[in-house]
């Protein structure tokens, strides 16, 4: 056995079907709670670490490790390699980490389903974080031009000839935002325009939150999460184990999200804290496999990943529309209906967002103009959709979210005993995406 | 005739490179010494030669040091004395040369070989870490004999040498730099070019040295350096409780030598350095040192060969149990590069260990040993869980929960059925027997013992424990494991308290047996720390814990009811809630952690009798004997296979005495038929337990030793 044997690995039992062998995360919870002394090396970390354990890999046999990440800070700009090399794990396996926005992590679960169908990898650890808690604070343009010429300034004289133009106001930093940059409006205000154009209520959103919370709640006093949690022990000091969501309210009521003033909008607006999702720290990772390459490894999956889609829409109209377009399409494409499909898991950015999606899917002037339908795609029922909550009540740390959903719906399909599922999420810049997942037998 | 130096002439400098490849280490010997001169005769006589390089041919040594096994041979202060001065002159011979010499330090550069390089006119260290700069001979008990009490502190001053002499630490290349021991600090590369360029260049200033204030004020007088001697002198005693007299020599020689001429300070460096290596305390280390060479070639070494081949070493490590000891194995495996999993079904034990792992890698960072962002990583690679999941993948389990046979043999039954055909469970059982704990196994033979000492992060030793069924091949597997984990390491056999715990046992149980007869407790204590062993055996029982103890001494006694007795009052103190320095409360009282003074109730519980009178010999008699006497069986009963495990296994274990040499050096130091008479006389005082064993007496009877090639 020498070093060449993990780089020239037999592909004979490559069957080209990607899998997914099991799925992990940490506790989902509110930035600056928990994990506010962590950052996403940490929260990745851990959950990799965590997910290798559950799944009893062996991490040799490790092609890849990826990650998704959308507010990086610039200490770890690839995660995923850093990750590899702060867990000691062994040096042939790569990876990169890349930015999709609240679609990074389904990103890497789809390219390394496509990395098994072209027969390049076997086994890859597939995932995101958000560490919400730690983002980068950056200056103005103004003033790192500054900071980058002082330092190429050679001569004092030089350097004083820059303080001629230095203006104090540039200093100030500049807080990152949930905005469109092309846009120029926030996600909230996106999803406000969104609610105008569909006609969602403001009661109709609270009400959904409440469900949200009510159905997570649920899944979580009967241990639906346990399943998927990896516990970790929050630095520095290690004390607190962390090992549940603390986002989840399960006695919200009506009543109480009523009283809430609108965050976006301040007169006309219906979107609140209440019924959008909250700043959350956490990260979620997938272990996915080629079939054939998992069997003869002993390994055994939980779940078959169908197929996989993204769409783009026109940001400047409906920004987070993408799921009533991707979810038609990617049905379609595998001649199913709503009918076939047991589990939705839409992810819920805001209440708005999700209905006005919902509601779009069922409206024939939406699937006429976008779909070139003549008839609605139809309403997918209540009783299918997000059965353990969203990220309203779970929480939604943008990197982690799509493995979050893979994980809850394997994890659902087999508790369930159902065979069908889809998830499907929206993402800055007007696109989205939704993957099909079967439960293997 | 063998050649030790190659010479190669480029651009009118000689390249000596030294190459020993009759051993397998370059030290230097009386033959190389010889060759030595006579090259450097050669090298002066040539005139078309501008100067000279001194070069390894080893890429990880330049030169380990001078052959211990030639000092070891000197058997009067004289001969070594001159011996030292023979080699004084040689070295003398490089830095008279009339030409420039330079020391390329690739690898180990130590003891003599760093007084060689002393000797040249520049020095020149690669900078990655193979690069060591050091003057271990203290550790071995005499002090540098070739110049480097006398040309180190001419160079670097007298505070940083006084560091490296009395400690005998290594010093890696950017550091050496730094305090002026090198002149310059290359990578591997260019090491050569470097000595090319310094070669041809003659030395203008002696020192590189940036000196500061307070070298200045108290280096750069007499007065000064007087205070720095007193300071030195109570600094050495305070750290050696005045055992050992070789770091008293190397005060003297560094500063008597330092107020003289060069030449004067050389003799006076080989006239101490003549006497010391025939103290009892240099053999004594000197013996320790051939016996860690030698339990590392225990019969199992290659065993694993056929199944990983040469280069794969363990990677991953489970923990079972994150208790205080589990904790301690955890942090050492990450500390060395391992990943490693703990599993433990209490969250608040998995968060105390963390946070100890933290406090651990964080006091590192601190003392720069560790970079901020390597104990991050460190930390990461401990992996808590609070069930065993993923176990069976990993390449060895160590199992560290209580001491109970059925909880051990369900934790093995967990995980086995999951576990690959590598896979290794150790135990770190410190009395159970290990073929009990494998009874049940599918696969005993991949069940071994792994007894830590605590605590794991500072004491050296592990015991290795190989049961009948146990295969060589994890015999293997495990004892690299172990030097992954920077263990000294002991093969033994399963057997009750396997060695050092049963010769230990035999001690404390002496100790206590004299506090019953009305010895009073801190006279046992000081009594035997007078003797040398780091602390007394009832202060040991109190760190230990009472709880800990009392479980030892009840298997022993199971073991061996006719030879062994607990003291009847023990489980009443034990009873009583003491548990030892962990409580707080023991035979001594404590606060905050701090020992005070003996508990004065703990007499009236003990039922102590009044007013024993026992002689200061007597009580050290009593108990080292004991010690003496237990391991002599254990010797004959196979447990440890040879003398040199059960003193590595004593001094690095519970801190036997070093300069003693463990209990079997100290039987040849003594002379083994001294031993039995006064074992025969604590036998007809005390009763059979003091009976001397067969193969002493036996040893006695033909004037033999335990280790005949040393000197004795």
């Amino acid at each position: 056995m020498t070093m060449a044997h993990s780089y020239v690995r037999a592909r004979s039992a490559s069957s080209r079907k990607p899998v997914i062998v099991d799925g992990a995360r940490t506790a989902f919870v509110k930035s600056f709670s928990a994990f506010e002394e962590c950052d996403a090396l940490e929260l990745y970390s851990r959950t990799i670490a965590g997910l290798i354990q559950k799944s009893s890999v062996d991490v040799s046999e490790l092609d890849e490790i990826t990650c998704g990440v959308v507010v990086p800070q610039t200490k770890n700009g690839n995660v995923a390699r850093d990750t590899i090399i702060n867990l000691g794990l062994p040096s042939h396996i790569h990876g990169y980490t890349l930015n999709r926005a609240c679609t990074s992590s389904m990103q890497t679960i789809a390219d390394a389903a496509r990395s098994i169908i072209a027969g390049h990898s076997q086994l890859i650890l597939s995932g995101g974080v958000e560490c919400l808690s730690d983002v980068p604070i950056v200056y103005s343009k103004e003033a790192r031009r500054f900071l980058v010429k002082l330092n190429k300034a050679k001569t004092a004289a030089a350097r004083l000839m820059l303080l001629k133009d230095f203006s104090a106001s540039a200093w100030l930093p500049k807080p990152p935002s949930v905005s469109e940059p092309l846009t120029g409006l926030t996600m909230g205000e996106h999803s406000e325009i969104m609610a105008k154009k569909n006609s969602i209520t403001r009661e109709e959103q609270d009400a959904f939150a409440v469900a949200s919370h009510k159905k997570a709640f649920l899944a979580q006093e009967s241990g639906v999460f346990r399943d998927e949690i990896v516990p970790v022990w929050a630095p520095p000091s290690f004390k607190a184990c962390v090992d549940k969501d603390n986002l989840i309210r399960g006695d919200t009521t009506l009543e109480a999200l009523a009283k809430l003033r609108p965050a976006f909008d301040r007169k006309y607006g219906t979107l609140t804290a209440g019924n959008s999702s909250a700043l959350t720290d956490g990260a979620a990772a997938c272990l996915i496999a080629d079939a054939g390459f998992a069997k003869s490894i002993g390994l055994s999956p939980k779940a078959i990943i169908r197929d996989v889609l993204f769409v783009g829409v026109n940001p400047h109209d409906q920004l987070l529309i993408g799921p009533a377009l991707a979810i038609p399409l990617l049905l379609k494409r595998n001649n199913l209906t709503i009918k076939d499909i047991d589990l939705f898991e839409i992810h819920e950015a805001f209440a708005a967002q999700v209905l006005s999606c919902i509601k779009s899917m069922d409206s024939k002037a939406f699937c006429e103009s976008y779909l070139g339908d003549s008839k609605p795609f139809g309403l997918i029922p209540d009783e299918k959709l997000n059965v353990h909550g969203g990220a309203l009540a779970i929480g939604h740390p943008f990197g982690a979210t799509g493995a979050r959903l893979a994980t809850t719906l394997t994890y659902g399909l087999r508790r369930l005993d159902k065979t069908l599922g889809v998830i499907s999420i929206c993402a800055q810049g007007g696109m989205a995406g939704a993957m099909l997942i079967e439960r293997a037998k | 005739m063998t050649t030790y130096f190659q010479i190669k002439k480029e651009n009118g400098i000689a390249i000596l490179t030294f190459l020993r490849e009759d051993k397998d280490a370059n030290t230097l010997s009386e033959a190389v010494l010889r060759q030595l001169d006579a090259t450097l005769t050669k090298v002066s006589e040539d005139s078309t030669c501008k100067g000279i390089i001194i070069v390894s041919g080893r890429p990880d040594q330049f030169i380990a040091g001078a052959d211990i096994d030639e000092i070891a041979q000197f058997t009067s202060a004289k001969a070594a004395e001159q011996g030292s001065r023979a080699m004084q002159d040689i070295l003398q011979k490089i830095s008279k040369l009339g030409k420039p010499s330079v020391a390329a330090i690739r690898g180990a550069c130590l003891g003599g070989g760093l007084e060689l390089a002393l000797a040249c006119t520049w020095r020149v260290a690669s900078n990655d870490e193979k690069t060591k700069l050091g003057l271990p001979e203290i550790q071995l008990g005499f002090i540098p004999g070739a110049g480097g009490t006398q040309r180190l502190p001419r160079l670097v001053g007298l505070a940083a040498s006084l560091d490296m002499i009395l400690t005998g630490k290594r010093i890696d290349g950017p550091k050496a730099l730094k305090m002026g021991l090198v002149d310059a600090c290359v990578p591997d590369g260019i090491l050569l070019d470097e000595a090319m360029k310094l070669a041809s260049v003659e030395r203008k200033v002696n020192s590189n040295r940036k000196k500061d204030l307070a070298s200045r004020v108290l280096e750069g007088n007499l007065i000064g350096r007087k205070v720095m001697s007193i300071k030195a002198r109570q600094e050495v005693t305070k750290k050696t409780k005045g055992f050992y007299p070789a770091s008293y020599k190397a005060l003297d020689a560094v500063f008597s030598g330092f107020e003289t001429t060069l030449e004067k300070g050389l003799a006076l460096e080989a006239k101490f350095f003549g006497e010391l290596t025939q103290t009892k305390e240099s053999k004594s280390l000197v013996h320790l040192f051939h016996s860690t060479n030698a339990v590392k070639k225990h019969p199992y070494k290659d065993a694993g060969n056929a199944r990983f081949g040469t280069e794969s070493k363990v990677t991953s490590v489970g923990v079972i149990g994150g208790g205080f000891m589990g904790g301690g194995i955890a942090t050492v495996c990450a500390d060395r590069g391992l990943r490693v999993a703990v599993s433990d079904p209490s969250k608040d034990s998995l968060a105390r260990l963390m946070n100890n792992a933290r406090s651990f890698f964080y006091k590192k960072v601190k003392r720069r040993r560790l970079k901020y962002f390597e104990a991050e990583s460190r930390l990461a690679q401990i992996s808590p869980q609070l069930s065993p999941e993923g176990f069976g993948k990993l390449d060895v389990v160590i199992e560290s929960v209580f001491e109970e046979l059925s909880l051990k043999q369900k934790i093995l039954a967990g995980i086995e059925p999951s576990s690959h055909s590598n896979w290794i469970f150790a135990s770190n059982t410190s009395a159970l027997p290990l073929a009990n704990i494998a009874a049940k196994s599918a696969h005993p033979e991949r069940v071994i013992g792994m007894h830590f000492f605590s605590p794991v992060e500072k004491m050296p030793l592990l015991e290795v424990v190989v049961a009948e069924k146990t295969a060589p091949w994890v015999v293997a597997r495990i004892v690299e494991l172990g030097q992954q984990m920077g263990k000294t390491i002991i093969v033994v056999k399963d057997s009750p308290g396997f060695y050092v715990n049963r010769a230990l046992a035999f001690y404390l149980a002496e100790a206590a047996m004299m506090v019953g007869e009305g010895v009073p407790i801190d006279q046992i204590d000081d009594v035997l720390t007078g003797f040398g062993w780091p602390v007394g055996p009832i202060t040991l029982i109190d760190e230990v814990g009472l709880d800990i103890g009392m479980h030892v001494l009840k298997t022993m006694e199971t073991a061996w009811p006719k030879r062994f007795k607990m003291p009847d009052w023990f489980k009443a103190v034990a009873d009583s809630g003491r548990l030892g320095r962990k409580n707080g409360k023991g035979f001594y009282t404590y606060d905050n952690g701090k020992r005070g003074e003996v508990d004065p109730d703990i007499y009236k519980l003990i039922g102590a009798k009044d007013g024993a009178s026992v002689s200061k010999d007597e009580m050290i008699d009593r108990c080292v004997l004991g010690y003496i006497n237990e391991s002599i069986l254990c010797l004959e009963d196979g447990v440890i296979p040879t003398p040199y495990e059960g003193d590595i296994g004593s001094v690095f274990g519970v801190g036997f005495p070093p300069f003693l040499g463990g209990p079997f050096k100290y039987v040849d130091l003594c002379g083994a038929d001294d031993v039995v008479k006064r074992m025969r006389h604590l036998e007809s005082k005390l009763g059979a337990r003091f009976a001397p064993p067969k193969s002493l007496v036996k040893l006695a009877d033909n004037g033999g030793r335990y280790f005949p090639d040393e000197a004795r």
